[in-house]
């Protein structure tokens, strides 16, 4: 024992290396911290720069409490950045009004990442839509306007001809032409038509999608498998990336440094805690208004309201239908809302629920379902009632015309009538954590179908399990769930939700499938959505689902900020000011 | 067996540990959900699933995919995130040092406030400031981190504006987290200082070392002390390890950058490179701190030896 005690350092010195190491570490870290990459040390430098100029100006007409913080600001990023803002409130009040040089945006979560075909979230995408431009772009009445496209012509139905727009640069010089809009949309096939290019995300968009033509430097022409008018509103989320820095960096730069030819590009990229855009002198479109936009990510709701009452940030995503009164009561905050492309219902398994096939029992379980209280009560008025699965403004029409009003009384006599007397006992399941109020919306329903005799058992699994089980064409007799259509065209969502031996379908009429098929077949507008009208008709009448309500997008924003939401769900940096 | 022989022993099995954890999360993540379902939404088709998973490699049997997994881990590559398309171990490393710094000043606060605490209260025994001090500590243990988190955000945040909500940047950033996250570890050392001094107060060998005429502060600080940090530290080298990934709900109220939230999101995504990336550092780092815990033992008493 004593030899080993011998080689053993002594208790004294254990200690100090201990304590040496722990304090360099410290000491260590905290300045890597600080100092982590050049870009945030050219931060500081700019920002204390613009500062001292600033200063200058401001000594003659702010206020000496303003020329004060000035001078004590520390030189940290944030603190300056604090100051940077009272500086602009001085400039704004002295002089004529100019643009705010930042707009600083929180959502809940961070992009994934810069490649814009890789991804399929919208917050990814309100970033990525300052960066790169679509081909084609949906205005607010839902209507297709040209972006980098700028006019569409179909020879048949089967050949969509684009004319792209000239002039317009990649920020990194490169030229925007029909050789590069081409390699876009090779990209997006399946496979794709790049030699050793991946499948992307969003490839599962373009599945009709045969070949691209190049006509000449400014036209192409797309041939596609079958009839196919959604694609037109696909390529309005196509954003156009570079064809040479590609070819000379591979596709996975884009990633993390991307080249659009978007009104903004990217500064700086700190992964989970914020990502800065700078605008573009020299955008086709004419510069932005708004000098930098800033995006954080900020998953808790109570801190993203509570940023943007002390004015750190601009506007603010996803605000609970319960606090928005009490926001929109403080002075400088205005609560902004639009209707939204999502909209919820309660899916019906005809396939294994026998049950659910008598249209009379489906008619039933909508009319025992009190919608306008779960829009007054969970959803606090911040949800729109709509007769199917189209949202009210998808252009040009609104077939909205008539609900299954509340009727507990006439659910009980369909059930009668189709021979449950007494009702029966049936399971309902809601992914949790997806999608807003589903969890409390999905148990008032299950109280509601309990009232009238149905049994109703509620699982609520993760929504990573439920999308499994989907995916494995496995739902519970009733699911709760909401479907996004950024396509603005309710035959996408109808196509896959309610049309036979589609993945997502649980329901199956011969008639209705014909209506879809048809729609597909038919690009001419007018045509295209009197098919539409009769095909929601016969899906009111049959009611496959619980039809409920479309979400309404609520926001926090500053009210000096000039920005109306999006439909979309769009934050755009180059529409407010 | 002397020290190093004995740390060498540890190293090699701490491998097998973070071995056999790796497994374990590999196997239980991918039953629970695929990240190509997540990404590519409701509403795609088998066919574009069936591209996007076979350029994934997510098609291949469960053995060969973790096969892949762990030759590649011994390399050093822990494969490219699914959802972020960049090398997953590069997003965990970026993360990392936020997640250190605020660990060290928890617990560094923790120690600095619940030490003396814990001292002062075993000494002043069932007087005023023992009770004040348990109360104080009471309260600590039995608030929840992200009440507190909310509270201190609409207190020092919103109403007297004296600090900065969420992100990072400036030490300031750092004080609300540290002390949401601190306020259990705090509470808990607090109370076992208090019980262990006082068992250790009551020793024979202070009564002596107090009958020789040594001043009650050497006595207290030299010799009881010493004894009764031992329970104080096991706990400690638990709960660093516990804050390293367990810091989850603090980070996410203060939208801190740290490996908790990272690991939350890449979950819920099924983000598995990702997921297996945290779970590597964070299993090293618990088996690291639990080492040291166990050496740090016999520089405090000396009678435990590992021979």
């Amino acid at each position: 024992m004593s030899s080993s005690e011998s080689r053993k350092p002594d208790r004294r010195s254990f200690l100090k290396i201990v304590g040496g190491t722990l304090a360099g570490l410290v000491v260590g870290s905290a300045a890597g911290y600080y100092l982590r990459s050049p870009e945030i040390r050219e931060v500081i430098r700019t920002v204390t720069q613009t500062e001292a100029a600033r200063t200058v100006t401001q000594t003659v007409t702010a206020p000496a409490t303003t020329v004060t913080q000035t001078i004590t600001a520390p030189s940290t990023v944030m603190q300056t950045t604090t100051v940077t803002q009272t500086a602009t409130v001085t400039i704004t009040q002295t002089a004529t009004p100019v643009a705010r040089p930042r707009l600083t945006v929180a959502q809940g979560v961070d992009p994934t990442t810069m490649d814009p075909d890789m991804q399929s979230e919208t917050p990814t995408f309100v970033v990525l839509f300052h960066v790169y431009d679509s081909f084609l772009e949906v205005d607010r009445e839902g209507k297709l306007v040209p972006k980098l496209a700028t006019s569409w012509t179909y020879q048949d139905p089967r050949t969509l001809d684009l004319e792209l727009r000239r002039g317009v640069k990649f920020s990194n010089g490169e030229e925007f032409n029909a050789e590069v809009a081409a390699f876009n949309i090779r990209r997006m096939t399946t496979p794709p038509l790049i030699p050793n290019a991946k499948p992307t995300v969003l490839a599962r968009d373009y599945l009709t999608v045969q070949d691209v033509e190049v006509l000449d430097s400014y036209r192409i022409r797309i041939k596609m498998k079958q009839s196919d008018p959604l694609l037109l509103r696909i390529l309005r989320n196509k954003l156009v990336i570079p064809k040479k820095y590609v070819e000379e960096n591979g596709f996975d730069i884009l990633a993390t440094k991307p080249v659009g030819t978007g009104p903004y590009t990217l500064k700086e990229w700190i992964k989970g805690d914020h990502l800065t855009l700078v605008k573009k002198a020299d955008y086709w479109g004419g510069p932005a208004a708004i000098d930098e936009v800033v995006f954080r990510p900020i998953p808790e709701t109570a801190t993203r309201v509570a940023e943007l009452r002390v004015g750190n940030v601009d506007i603010i995503t996803n605000v609970p239908p319960d606090q928005a009164g009490v926001l929109d009561a403080e002075p400088n905050i205005d609560i902004r809302t639009v209707p939204s492309v999502r909209v919820a219902f309660v899916m019906m398994n005809t396939e294994t629920n026998e049950k659910l096939r008598d249209p009379r029992i489906r008619q039933a379980l909508n009319y025992a379902v009190d919608v306008n209280s779960i829009i007054q009560h969970i959803f606090q008025g911040y949800a729109k009632r709509i007769s199917t699965l189209c949202p009210s403004f998808f252009a040009p029409y609104d077939p909205n015309t008539r609900f299954y009003e509340y009727n507990p009384a006439k659910a009980k006599q369909l059930l009668a009538d189709a021979g449950y007397k007494d009702g029966f006992e049936i399971d309902m399941e809601v992914a949790r954590g997806r999608w807003l109020g589903a969890e409390a919306a999905a148990e008032a329903i299950a109280g509601m179908l309990n009232a009238v005799g149905i049994k109703t058992t509620l699982y609520t699994p993760e929504f990573g399990v439920w999308a499994k089980g989907t995916q494995e064409h496995k739902i519970r007799s009733l699911a709760y769930a909401a479907w996004g259509n950024n396509t603005f065209n309710v035959l996408q969502s109808i196509n896959a939700l309610l049309h036979s031996n589609r993945p997502f379908s649980w329901y199956s009429n011969a008639k209705l499938d014909a209506l879809i098929d048809q729609a597909f077949d038919t690009p001419d507008l007018e045509k295209h959505n009197a098919i539409l009208r009769q095909a929601l008709d016969l899906i009111f009448e049959e009611a496959p689902y619980i039809f409920l309500y479309q979400h309404v997008d609520i926001y926090g924003v500053n009210s000096k900020v000039v920005w109306q939401p999006r439909p979309d769900e769009l934050i755009l940096g180059y529409e407010a000011r | 067996m002397n020290i190093w022989r004995y740390i060498a022993k540890r190293l090699l099995s701490a491998i097998i540990v973070i071995v056999g954890v790796t497994a374990i999360i590999f196997i239980i993540s991918r039953l629970s959900g695929d990240p190509v379902d997540l990404m590519l939404g409701l509403e795609a088709t088998p066919e574009s699933r069936a591209a996007l998973r076979h350029a994934l490699g997510l098609d291949q049997p469960l053995h060969i995919q973790y096969f892949i997994f762990l030759s590649n881990a011994l390399r050093g590559d822990f494969g490219v995130s699914i959802r972020n398309s960049v090398p997953a171990m590069e997003l965990v490393l970026e993360r990392l040092p936020n997640t250190l710094i605020l660990t060290v000043v928890t617990v560094l606060l923790a120690v600095a406030i619940a030490i003396p605490i814990g001292i002062v209260s075993a000494l002043k025994h069932n007087s005023v400031i023992d009770y004040a001090g348990m109360t104080f500590t009471f309260v600590g243990q039995s608030i929840p981190s992200f009440w507190l988190g909310i509270l201190l955000i609409l207190f020092l945040g919103v109403q007297l504006r004296v600090l900065p909500i969420s992100g990072i940047g400036t030490p300031a950033h750092l004080i609300m987290p540290a002390i949401t996250l601190s306020s259990f570890l705090l509470a808990s050392l607090a109370r076992l200082t208090r019980s262990s001094m006082l068992e250790t107060l009551n020793r024979d060998y202070v009564r002596t070392a107090r009958a020789k005429g040594l001043k009650y502060s050497t006595v207290v600080i030299r010799h009881a002390l010493r004894t009764a940090l031992i329970p104080v530290v096991t706990v400690l080298g638990l709960q660093v390890a516990a804050l390293m990934g367990g810091a989850v709900i603090t980070e996410q109220i203060f939208a801190y950058p740290g490996v908790g939230w990272l690991a939350i999101t890449a979950i819920y995504a099924r983000d598995f490179p990702v997921v297996q990336a945290v779970v590597f550092v964070v299993s090293v780092i618990v088996v690291l701190a639990n080492l040291v815990v166990d050496v740090v033992y016999t520089y405090l008493d000396p009678r435990i030896g590992y021979g």
